[in-house]
C-alpha cells in the first residue's frame, strides 16, 4: 500500500458522504469522488501531513465545484430540481427513508442553499471542527459560524413548516 | 451570550468559556430553550441515518484508479480500442505529412502505420485471413501472396499461441501480419524483407511496439500488452 492509499483511502466514506450531499445523487457523487482521488494522487506531494480528511474533503469540494461549473456550461442549466433526490428515487433504501419520518429532515437539508448545506454536513455528519471547515471551504472561522447558525435556523424552520403541513 | 450557544454545543469553546455559557444557559430561559432546540436538532440529524457510506463498487473503482493512475477503468477493451483507433486515424493522417521525409523519423512513421493497421484490424474484426494455430498451415498460406516467405513460429507453449495471419500493405509493399494472443491481448507481428536497421521499443498512444531485424527481415510487434511482456514475446520469437 502506498502512502497515498494509507492516508486517503480511510476517508473514502467521508469523501462520498460530502459529495453525495453536495451533488444530491449517487452517480454524480461517485464520479466526483473518483475524480477527487485522481486529483488527490496528483497533488499528494503538496500534502504536508496533518489532517488527511480535511485535505481530501477540500479536494472533493473543489472537484464538485468544477463539476457543477461544467454542468452549468453544458448548455443545460444546472437544474436543482433534476438533481434533487425527489426526481431520482434511485434505490429501495432511499425509498424506505423517504417513507419514514426522516424524509422531512433529508428534504430540508437537501433544500438548503449549497453554502449552508455543505457547512452543516461537514459539522454534523463529518464532525469537523470550525477550523477544519474553514480550511476546507477557504473561509474565515466567523463566516463558518454564521453559516452554520443560519443553516440550523433554516433547517428548523423547514422542519416546522413540514410539521405543520402534515 | 446567545451567539455562544452553538459554539458551546459544538465544543468549540475553551473550558472557561464553556463553564460561563453553561451557567448562563441555566439562568436564561430563552437561551435554555434555544439550547434544547439545537440539541434536539443535532440528535435528530445524528439519529437520522443521514450518513452516506461509500458503496463497495466505488471503493473498487477508486482503488483501481489510484493503483493505475492515468488509466481509465476498462469496461470493454474493444470499444476502447475502437475509440483509440478512430482517434489514431485522425492523428496518423496528420502524421503522414509530418513524417514524410525519409530519414530517421522513417521508423516512427512505420511505427504509426503499424499501430494504425493493428487497430484497424481489431476495429473491423478483420484479424486474420488464415485462422490457424499451426505454423505449417499459416506459412504455406502466404506463398503466392507475398514475394518472400515469412518465418512463422507458434509460441503457444510459451503463452503466446499463434492465432493466424493476413497480408497487409505497408512501407510501400505487401507484408505478412501474424497474430498472436496473450491472455486477452492481441499481438500483431508485421514482417517483411528490409535492409533497414531497427530502432527499438517505443510506445504510441498507450500501445507498445518492439522492432528488430534478423536475416534481412524486419519485424515489428505491436500490442496493448505491457512492454515487458511484449519484450518477452519478441525475445522468444528472435530465438
Amino acid at each position: 500500500m502506498t502512502l497515498f492509499e494509507k492516508t486517503m483511502l480511510p476517508h473514502l466514506d467521508s469523501a462520498y458522504n460530502l459529495a453525495r450531499w453536495l451533488t444530491r445523487n449517487d452517480p454524480d457523487a461517485q464520479d466526483v469522488v473518483q475524480e477527487a482521488y485522481v486529483r488527490g494522487l496528483r497533488y499528494f506531494d503538496g500534502f504536508t501531513g496533518g489532517d488527511g480528511k480535511a485535505w481530501l474533503l477540500t479536494i472533493v469540494r473543489n472537484t464538485f465545484l468544477t463539476w457543477r461549473g461544467q454542468q452549468k456550461s453544458n448548455s443545460l442549466v444546472f437544474d436543482e430540481h433534476l438533481h434533487s433526490p425527489n426526481a431520482r428515487p434511485s434505490n429501495p433504501e432511499e425509498a424506505a427513508i423517504r417513507s419514514s419520518s426522516l424524509r422531512a429532515l433529508r428534504e430540508c437539508i437537501d433544500a438548503l442553499p449549497l453554502e449552508y448545506r455543505e457547512t452543516l454536513v461537514m459539522r454534523e455528519l463529518e464532525e469537523l471542527s470550525y477550523q477544519n471547515i474553514a480550511d476546507v471551504a477557504s473561509l474565515p472561522i466567523g463566516t463558518v459560524m454564521s453559516r452554520l447558525s443560519r443553516a440550523r435556523k433554516r433547517l428548523e424552520d423547514c422542519m416546522t413548516a413540514k410539521g405543520e403541513k402534515s | 451570550m446567545q451567539p455562544m450557544i452553538e459554539p458551546y454545543l459544538d465544543g468549540e469553546l475553551d473550558p472557561n468559556r464553556q463553564a460561563q455559557v453553561l451557567d448562563h444557559i441555566a439562568d436564561c430561559s430563552s437561551c435554555n430553550e434555544e439550547y434544547r432546540r439545537m440539541q434536539q436538532l443535532r440528535a435528530d440529524i445524528r439519529a437520522g441515518n443521514l450518513y452516506f457510506s461509500a458503496p463497495d463498487s466505488l471503493r473498487q473503482r477508486v482503488l483501481s484508479t489510484v493503483r493505475n493512475p492515468g488509466k481509465k477503468p476498462r469496461v470493454w477493451p474493444w470499444k476502447e480500442m475502437a475509440m483509440a483507433a478512430s482517434l489514431f486515424l485522425v492523428v496518423s493522417l496528420g502524421a503522414n505529412f509530418v513524417f514524410m521525409s525519409r530519414d530517421r523519423s522513417e521508423n516512427r512513421f512505420i511505427a504509426q502505420e503499424i499501430l494504425s493497421e493493428h487497430l484497424r484490424s481489431m476495429m473491423g474484426g478483420h484479424l486474420v485471413d488464415v485462422v490457424s494455430s499451426d505454423r505449417h498451415t499459416v506459412k504455406p498460406w502466404f506463398s503466392g501472396k507475398l514475394d518472400f516467405s515469412p518465418t512463422v513460429k507458434d509460441l503457444g507453449p510459451q503463452g503466446f499461441p499463434l492465432s493466424g495471419g493476413r497480408v497487409d500493405y505497408m512501407d510501400g509493399r505487401s507484408v505478412a501480419a501474424l497474430v498472436f494472443l496473450h491472455n486477452r491481448h492481441v499481438i500483431t507481428l508485421f514482417t517483411w524483407p528490409s535492409s533497414r536497421s531497427a530502432s527499438d521499443a517505443s510506445t504510441h498512444n498507450g500501445y507498445n511496439t518492439v522492432e528488430w531485424t534478423k536475416d534481412g527481415m524486419i519485424y515489428w510487434a505491436v500490442s496493448d500488452l505491457n512492454r515487458s511482456d511484449l519484450q518477452t514475446f519478441s525475445n522468444l520469437y528472435k530465438n
